[in-house]
């Protein structure tokens, strides 16, 4: 089971209140300090659901500018953290709905997928053999709705809770439950399939 | 295997920990003593290592530096804007209340203590003339008649010094003398200034024997000497 990362509970709030109630003010040092404790979990959240690591980081970047436009409207209800990944959810759920399209790599950009992977060139069958799965993984998670790709990597890779992911993804937690198990299922599927072909 | 099917719906949950208590004891009896269900759940564990190892975070080095440009390139929210202003503003109002404050307690403190001594300044002695010096040429109309003269010798204090009152010399030449000493008129009255010199000298010696008049030729003019009065 993976470990919760985004476990809240050892942080001291006061601090985090406090700088939120300064860059209300206007003071952006507060500010770049919530940025440098969220930036690697936002990250996170735009890049499950959009699967592409500079869409990732761009969507990141836009999602603590608008933070920073709507921190009037933050409101104790929830956490900051989860009122952030939520922004970040929306922004990158409505970058998918504008380009209209799944991630399917075609010529630069599947090269420059495939280029992040690991080197395929070490002596090692169990890294060869590691490299092999992580491609028919990415293929695998490619063929997946934006919803369920989501899901299942804000879930397996970021940590999120299902309450967490209902939160950010403003969805029932039965929904949660039913994306995940659909996703998890398919994957397996397509392992299979890519496995065998 | 019905019971397997429901269980294995339950699986990912499971793992996940996101089962009531009871549930979880329940999947947990039925996975220990079935292998499909337990190879499914093995199943369910490597696919989220695999997810986990597959998806490459990018790097996130001057990330937080491109935020704050981005923010810095923007206009500040109108209600940031105002919150900015009103702190501002009240520490202004705060800083300025202080200064005013200060200045009043100031302002106060150097009243009471200057009014301490206003009084005191009504009585500093102011420096007056004394009309007899003994080395300016008195004018003989600014003279007392020579009785207030030998009443004011002889009602000065018994330790007041004698004093030597230098006049023109009765005999002088009207040029000799200053005409600045002289008030009321210089050449019209200098004959009747030098008759009523000798008209109070002669007073002096008259009403007071221990008065001496002498002439002193050097400086053409004539000394009268009262003794100090005991």
């Amino acid at each position: 089971m993976p470990s919760k990362l985004l476990s809240e509970s050892s942080r001291p709030e006061t601090d985090e209140t406090e700088l939120i109630q300064r860059a209300r003010r206007g003071d952006r040092k507060a500010f770049g300090a919530l940025v440098e404790r969220y930036q690697r979990r936002v990250v996170g959240v735009a890049l499950a659901v959009v699967h592409n690591q500079d869409d990732a980081l761009e969507l990141a970047q836009e999602t603590f500018v608008r933070a920073y436009e709507n921190l009037n409207k933050f409101e104790s209800r929830s956490s900051f953290s989860t009122w952030l990944y939520r922004i970040a959810a929306n922004i990158a759920i409505d970058f998918r709905r504008r380009e209209g399209r799944h991630v399917v790599l075609r010529g630069e950009d599947a090269e420059s997928e495939f280029d992040r992977l690991p080197d395929t060139r070490s002596d090692s069958f169990a890294e060869t053999a590691r490299a092999q799965l992580n491609r028919r993984l990415t293929e695998a998670l490619r063929q997946l709705t934006p919803e369920h790709r989501a899901v299942i990597l804000l879930r397996e890779v970021e940590g999120l809770s299902y309450d967490e992911i209902s939160d950010v993804l403003q969805c029932p937690r039965g929904t949660v439950m039913s994306r995940l198990h659909y996703a998890r299922t398919r994957l397996r599927t397509i392992l299979k399939d890519l496995g065998e072909g | 295997m019905a019971l397997c099917d429901e269980i294995k719906l339950l699986l990912g949950p499971f793992d996940d920990g996101e089962l009531e208590p009871h549930e979880m004891e329940d999947v947990a009896l039925h996975v220990v003593g079935c292998d499909s269900c337990n190879s499914a759940l093995d199943d369910l564990r490597q696919l989220g290592v695999a997810l986990r190892d597959a998806t490459v975070m990018p790097s996130l080095t001057g990330f937080a530096a491109d935020v704050q440009t981005r923010i810095a390139k923007m206009r500040t929210p109108f209600g940031v804007r105002m919150r900015g202003y009103l702190s501002e503003f009240n520490q202004r109002l705060a800083a300025g209340i202080a200064i005013g404050a200060a200045t009043a307690a100031s302002a106060v403190v150097t009243l009471v203590v200057v009014s301490h001594f206003i009084p005191d300044l009504r009585h500093l002695p102011i420096a007056s003339s004394n009309p007899i010096s003994s080395s300016n040429p008195v004018a003989p109309s600014s003279l007392s008649q020579p009785e207030d003269l030998a009443r004011s010798t002889q009602s000065e204090q018994p330790q007041q010094v004698a004093r030597a009152v230098s006049m023109p010399s009765a005999a002088t030449p009207a040029s000799a003398v200053n005409s600045e000493d002289l008030t009321g008129g210089i050449d019209g009255g200098r004959t009747a200034a030098r008759n009523d010199v000798r008209t109070v000298i002669k007073r002096l010696e008259a009403d007071s024997p221990d008065v001496a008049v002498w002439d002193e030729p050097h400086d053409d003019t004539t000394v009268i000497w009262v003794p100090d009065q005991p």
